[in-house]
């Protein structure tokens, strides 16, 4: 076999990257048409429910994959995007006796109600400001360090949501609900556009998922964008070596305060698509263990990665919504047929059969985890630079392209 | 800027740690388009010198005039931003991004762009990327057309010399005033450090201004135009090469009094 050379190795690089998008375009495609072939109301749910997770993978993976910086308390971020559509699209903040109304927004003894597609970025940006907030004080911080200062955030936020409810200790009025949890938020509003009939208020989860699907494109594009940008070359030099970034002339506090807020921003777009179609929030949702659940996302499918980041969210949505039930009871079927064996087979299909899985799905969860990353510890969808960090080129590989690069140069002479 | 005005001048310049002077009150100037060498032994203070320079510490006192403008305290980036570009004694590239990618860091602070440039990439913003890109490897190639044929290649790949390379290429592309090398020649061999001088008289021949920590002396002597010598923090001797070489406290600091009265 001929090994190819140095030159054809970089061809068959960009041909892959031409490969790459027409994948993207077929999945993109796919994904528009999946709701033709669902089976069930409930696929198309599990579906919405694994949009939001990709937005909070994907935003997730700016801080942690991209910048480096270990964030174990991003479910904050989640929370309060979740909470600025809650308090501002609901019936939750009655003001005055009379309603004014007007194309973006009404307000009056009924709550306040800003209209979604304006909340789009009210919601991306109050998550980001928080991001700044949270971070301007604390990025200086490296490692381990930011780590458990992030996690610190992330067990305020809920807290602070807990203890804004109505007749709270520290003599605020009632701004969050507390325990009581905000409810009756707003769906968008109905879009009639040509053949285009989206209604939001029925059961009908058709118009949750194709709008989930369209923000979730147009922030797999930013984010692409973003990574071969200026600002994106400084994040991974920054996470490479952040003395040699910072004497390259690049601001290390400044463009990881960027990573930070950006990261939130697709966060606040995650709890914003949530808090509407689900019409609730319930601070105990976004906790610590949900932080890390993100964290999994984005490492399964290979940090630093976009198609690994939205592949990763996936799976952690399906197996939480189905595949852990559907392998547990798998389990027990299994067991139920091992019970027409004989003796020792008959016993095991009784034992099996009669496990109290479905309070196991935790450790069934956990050692499928412990499965792919001891299989693919790069994630499933790994970005070419991780997966040249966990498989360099040998000594030989080297030898035998200088080889060829002294081949191609008397070539020319 | 005339040929022999002070580009930089560093005047009374002090870093303590603790109970320890590692750099005690130095005075001296870099003059715009010369070869600067700062040597002294093992512990001297120089690549406390640069690092004060380059701003990764402020100095305890003292002022680092960079045409004519206090720089002394600035942090990295900021000074980098003043057009003083510098290179590590221990090789510090972004291991994982490939040969282009490093320089192309380089060049970040030659480069404008904001949050919606990046997004939504209009053309003045994809002209000035495009232009990076050609300069990066104009650099490159000018460095070594070795270099420049393994652009994709990733940094951690390249043989050490070639590392070395990429590192200056990355100092370089951002076209700065003053250009600090710390012993670039550090774990090279003797056929590869000669190499790595060429390039620096060709760097030089192409108009920078280079100040220069180096171990290897020979290496010293061949390509400086003037030296200046740190013992304990302290400026013992300054000159050209041929007027240090024979000063009797320079022969004294690097191979013990002996030596010196022989």
């Amino acid at each position: 076999m001929v090994t190819p050379s140095w030159r054809e190795r970089i061809d068959h690089w960009r041909d892959s990257r031409a490969l790459r998008r027409i994948a993207a375009v077929v999945v993109v495609i796919a994904a528009f048409l999946y709701p033709l072939v669902a089976s069930s109301g409930t696929g198309l749910d599990t579906a919405t429910v694994a949009e939001v997770f990709i937005l909070l993978a994907l935003g997730l993976n700016i801080v942690v994959g991209f910048a480096g910086l270990l964030d174990l308390g991003y479910a904050a971020f989640f929370a309060i995007g979740a909470y600025t559509t809650a308090l501002l699209a609901s019936t939750h903040f009655a003001i005055g006796n009379q309603t004014h109304t007007s194309l973006l927004l009404s307000y009056g003894p009924n709550g306040v109600h800003v209209n979604f597609f304006l909340l789009i970025p009210i919601a991306a940006l109050a998550a980001a400001l928080c991001g700044i907030l949270f971070g301007a004080p604390t990025l200086r911080l490296r490692g381990d360090y930011l780590a458990i200062v992030t996690l610190g955030f992330g067990e305020i936020v809920p807290k602070v949501i807990e203890n804004l409810g109505p007749g709270n200790s520290v003599g605020l009025p009632n701004i969050t609900n507390g325990v009581n949890d905000i409810t009756g938020i707003d769906s968008p509003p109905n879009i009639n556009l040509g053949p285009i009939h989206w209604t939001f208020q029925t059961n009908d989860p058709r118009p949750w998922y194709y709008l989930g699907l369209i923000i979730v494109v147009i922030s797999v594009i930013i984010i692409y964008r973003l990574r071969s940008s200026r600002l994106g070359r400084s994040w991974v030099a920054i996470r490479e070596d952040e003395i040699a970034a910072a004497h390259a002339g690049i601001n290390i506090t400044g463009t990881r305060l960027t990573a930070f807020a950006l990261g939130a921003a697709f966060s606040g777009f995650g709890g914003l698509l949530e808090a509407s179609r689900l019409g609730t929030v319930d601070y105990t949702e976004f906790l610590f263990n949900f932080s890390i659940t993100i964290l999994v996302m984005v490492i399964l499918g290979g940090m630093g990665s976009i198609p690994g980041a939205v592949l990763g969210g996936i799976v952690i949505a399906y197996l939480n919504q189905s595949w852990l039930t559907n392998a547990a009871a798998g389990i027990n079927n299994f067991g139920g047929w091992l019970e027409k064996g004989p003796g020792l087979i008959h016993t095991l299909g009784v034992w099996l059969s009669g496990l109290p899985l479905a309070s196991a799905k935790p450790m069934i969860f956990g050692i499928i985890l412990v499965g792919i990353m001891l299989l693919r510890p790069q994630g499933l969808l790994p970005s070419g630079r991780r997966a040249r960090e966990l498989h360099p080129r040998t000594a030989g590989e080297l030898a035998e392209e200088d080889s060829e690069l002294y081949t191609v140069r008397t070539g020319e002479i | 800027m005339t040929e022999n005005e002070d580009l930089v001048r560093v005047q009374g310049l002090t870093r303590r740690f603790g109970g320890l002077t590692a750099v005690d009150s130095l005075d001296f100037e870099v003059r715009a388009g010369e070869i600067l060498s700062l040597i002294g032994p093992n512990g001297a203070g120089k690549t406390t010198v640069f690092n004060i320079i380059s701003g990764i510490y402020p100095p305890t006192s003292g002022q680092i005039l960079f045409k004519g403008e206090n720089i002394a305290g600035l942090k990295p980036d900021r000074v980098q931003r003043k057009g003083i570009s510098r290179t590590f004694q221990t090789l510090r590239l972004f291991a994982n991004m490939s040969v282009l990618e490093n320089v192309l860091v380089g060049y970040h602070s030659r480069l404008h762009s904001n949050l919606f440039g990046d997004i939504v990439k209009p053309p003045w913003v994809v002209k000035a990327e495009k232009e990076a890109v050609e300069r990066s490897r104009e650099v490159l190639g000018r460095l070594s057309p070795r270099l420049l044929s393994r652009q994709e290649f990733r940094a951690s790949d390249l043989a050490y010399a070639d590392r070395r390379l990429l590192e200056l290429a990355r100092a370089l592309v951002s076209d700065p005033a003053l250009l600090l090398l710390d012993e670039p020649t550090a774990g090279m061999n003797p056929t590869e450090a000669a190499e790595f001088m060429d390039h620096i008289r060709h760097i030089h021949a192409d108009g920078f201004t280079i100040l220069l920590i180096e171990h290897n002396l020979n290496v010293v002597m061949g390509v400086s135009h003037r030296i200046v010598v740190l013992d304990y923090g302290t400026k013992i001797a300054e000159g050209t090469p041929d007027e240090v070489r024979s000063n009797e406290r320079v022969i004294e600091a690097y191979l013990g009094r002996k030596a010196a009265s022989a």
